[in-house]
């Protein structure tokens, strides 16, 4: 394990999480990227966080922006702190210490450089842009250069930060990523008429950190990361006994006593059938036996749900959201970010740990995150995230039909259990009835059960006994 | 006229004081920190300093330190311009950045004396 002593936070502890726990000190780090993918910003986070009087942070800058105007775009964030100017952190200009050691050779950088690490003890020393020496002098003598920094440097408890708009191919070939303990490479990507800002820890080395793309964003508080959704879920899903009650008798019997606790149950339905009722009366079940509720929603806002359970009469459900004992994340199902999502998801259930999650629906997952080579595995990343912290999870999926689904697009693996709702024609009427399709290793009923809907939420019915076409997609008639 | 040295790592920075001041009717030496500034000092005389704080090799504080060490120099005027901000001992006079031409003009033509005024 990383000693985190020897680790500079970076004021976004899942970029922490990220790196494997943080810089790494007495460490030569690259951080690469095009224009505007946010890595000065991201190296002057790092130095206005760890930087102290003792244990300053100097930061070399080249010619790309006077200090005055850096300055100034830096107080837009929260982590700025204008009386660490001059103090805890030094704005040095790259180009005086360049022209001063023309006369004495080029190395002399290198020498004046670790000579204020060892006067000043800096935490990090930060030279941006790196890029910008090349050119300047040959490249054997640029490759010495960046030899003899990092190894000097490397002697000394500071992090040595190296940032420059450097293409992947120069990742491979520049000699300063030879040198480098760590490269990480930001990107920002055109996704559709939005843009993906992603980070990619490239190399870092002794550090367990997360492999592959990252999503992060800049707000007031800087660089914050979103960890890809598959590097949150727990490794062990804890066994549970029990079943989660559906708040209605004809269904619990349907289903065997309930939804079995710790599963993933997938509720497939057209539109207006009912999915959205019924998993607010789960939710609302397990309020009134003291579970802890989450309902996640990609279609209503929480004033709409709340709206939505005052109709059937469960006036304990407002009363527990205010008390927290239920939480609504609500999530705008377009310019949506998949890994935005998990980590708001993991969110409240590392802080409320509720018994009970719904997720509705996933479809919006699938539209909104414009993503479906990675649709399966990002969905398999939410649905054992919240099986991973102890809740019960039903997720709702709506079919194209008004009957049984057509696909589930390969999706069924992913849950524990199916439940299908569908319309039914009968006689000039149109029924509702839900069936089960799957319930992993339990016992449960295979017909068809009508249902209503009205105060009091789903009511159950008779079963459908008469009925052919059950399996099929069109719509079921009832055998006089 | 004066003849005025600037002290700062930024040449943009240096650039725009020095039109300054040009304009103003001095004459402008520059040097690019502060073991820099104590050659050109050693070569010729001026009649003020303006300089940075935070500069590669040697900082502004402690070129300040050395000048006011140095009796020949003890008594020179001597203006800060820094982002930093702290105050810096035993200057006579700091001004943050960004600044104000005519305001760097004014305190220019203080710190030198009416009489240096052209």
């Amino acid at each position: 394990m990383p000693n985190p002593d020897r680790r500079l936070p970076t004021g976004s502890a899942d970029l922490d999480r990220i790196l494997g726990g943080g810089i790494p000190r007495g460490s030569t780090i690259v951080i690469a990227g095009p224009p505007g993918s946010g890595k000065t910003l991201l190296a002057q986070q790092v130095a206005f966080v760890n930087a102290t009087d003792a244990a300053p942070a100097l930061y070399y800058t080249s010619w790309s922006e006077p200090h005055t105007k850096l300055i100034r775009n830096l107080s837009a964030f929260d982590f700025f702190d204008e009386q660490a100017i001059g103090k805890r952190i030094d704005f040095l200009h790259l180009p005086a210490l360049i022209d001063s050691a023309t006369e004495n050779g080029f190395e002399e950088v290198a020498r004046e450089l670790f000579r204020a690490s060892v006067q000043r003890q800096p935490v990090m020393v930060v030279i941006d842009s790196s890029k910008s020496l090349h050119g300047m002098v040959p490249e054997d003598r640029l490759r010495r250069f960046f030899y003899e920094l990092a190894s000097r440097v490397g002697q000394t408890n500071a992090a040595l930060v190296m940032v420059g708009e450097y293409t992947p191919f120069e990742i491979e070939s520049e000699p300063e990523f030879a040198v480098a303990d760590g490269i990480i490479q930001l990107a920002n990507e055109p996704r559709g008429v939005t843009d993906r800002r992603s980070l990619r820890v490239v190399k870092m080395r002794g550090s367990d950190n997360l492999s592959g793309s990252h999503a992060f964003n800049i707000d007031r508080r800087g660089i914050q990361a979103y960890p890809r959704a598959e590097t949150l879920v727990p490794l062990q899903v804890e066994h549970q006994t029990g079943r989660a009650g559906l708040g209605d008798a004809g269904l619990d019997q349907l289903t065997g006593g309930g939804l079995p606790r710790g599963d993933a149950t997938l509720l497939f339905g057209p539109a207006g059938i009912g999915k959205t009722i019924l998993s607010l009366g789960f939710v609302a079940e397990g309020l009134k036996e003291g579970d802890q509720g989450l309902y996640v929603s990609l279609q209503e806002t929480p004033a709409e749900l709340i709206s939505k359970a005052s109709a059937m009469g469960w006036d304990w459900v407002p009363a527990a959201l205010k008390q927290g004992q239920l939480d609504f994340l609500s999530i705008r199902p377009v310019d949506l970010d998949l890994d935005q999502v998990g980590v708001a998801l993991r969110d409240v259930l590392v802080a409320k740990r509720p018994k009970r999650v719904v997720v509705d629906s996933i479809a919006e997952l699938d539209v909104g995150g414009r993503a479906p080579d990675r649709y399966l595995s990002y969905l398999w990343a939410i649905v054992n995230l919240v099986r991973g912290h102890g809740a019960t999870g039903l997720f709702t999926q709506e079919t194209v039909t008004f009957g049984a689904p057509t696909s589930m697009q390969l999706m069924s693996y992913l849950f524990q259990n199916v439940l299908t709702m569908r319309f039914v024609e009968h006689q000039y009427h149109v029924l509702r009835a839900i069936g089960t399709l799957k319930m992993r290793e339990s016992r449960h009923e295979t017909d068809l059960l009508e249902f209503d809907i009205g105060p009091g939420g789903l009511t159950s019915g008779q079963k459908l006994t008469n009925v052919s076409g059950v399996l099929g997609w069109t719509a079921l008639r009832k055998e006089e | 006229m004066a003849r005025i040295l600037i002290v700062d790592d930024e040449p943009d920075l240096r650039g725009i004081v020095r039109l300054i001041l040009e304009l103003a009717g001095h004459e402008v030496v520059e040097a690019h920190h502060g073991a820099a500034a104590l050659q050109r000092l050693a070569e010729q005389r001026v009649d003020l300093l303006i300089t940075d704080v935070m500069m590669p090799v040697m900082s502004g504080s402690e070129l300040i330190d050395r000048l006011r060490a140095d009796p020949e120099h003890a008594k020179l005027p001597i203006l800060v311009l820094s982002a930093s901000p702290h105050a810096v001992d035993r200057a006579d006079h700091v001004m943050r950045k960004p600044f104000e031409p005519t305001h760097l003009r004014r305190v220019a033509a203080n710190l030198l004396g009416a009489n240096a005024e052209p």
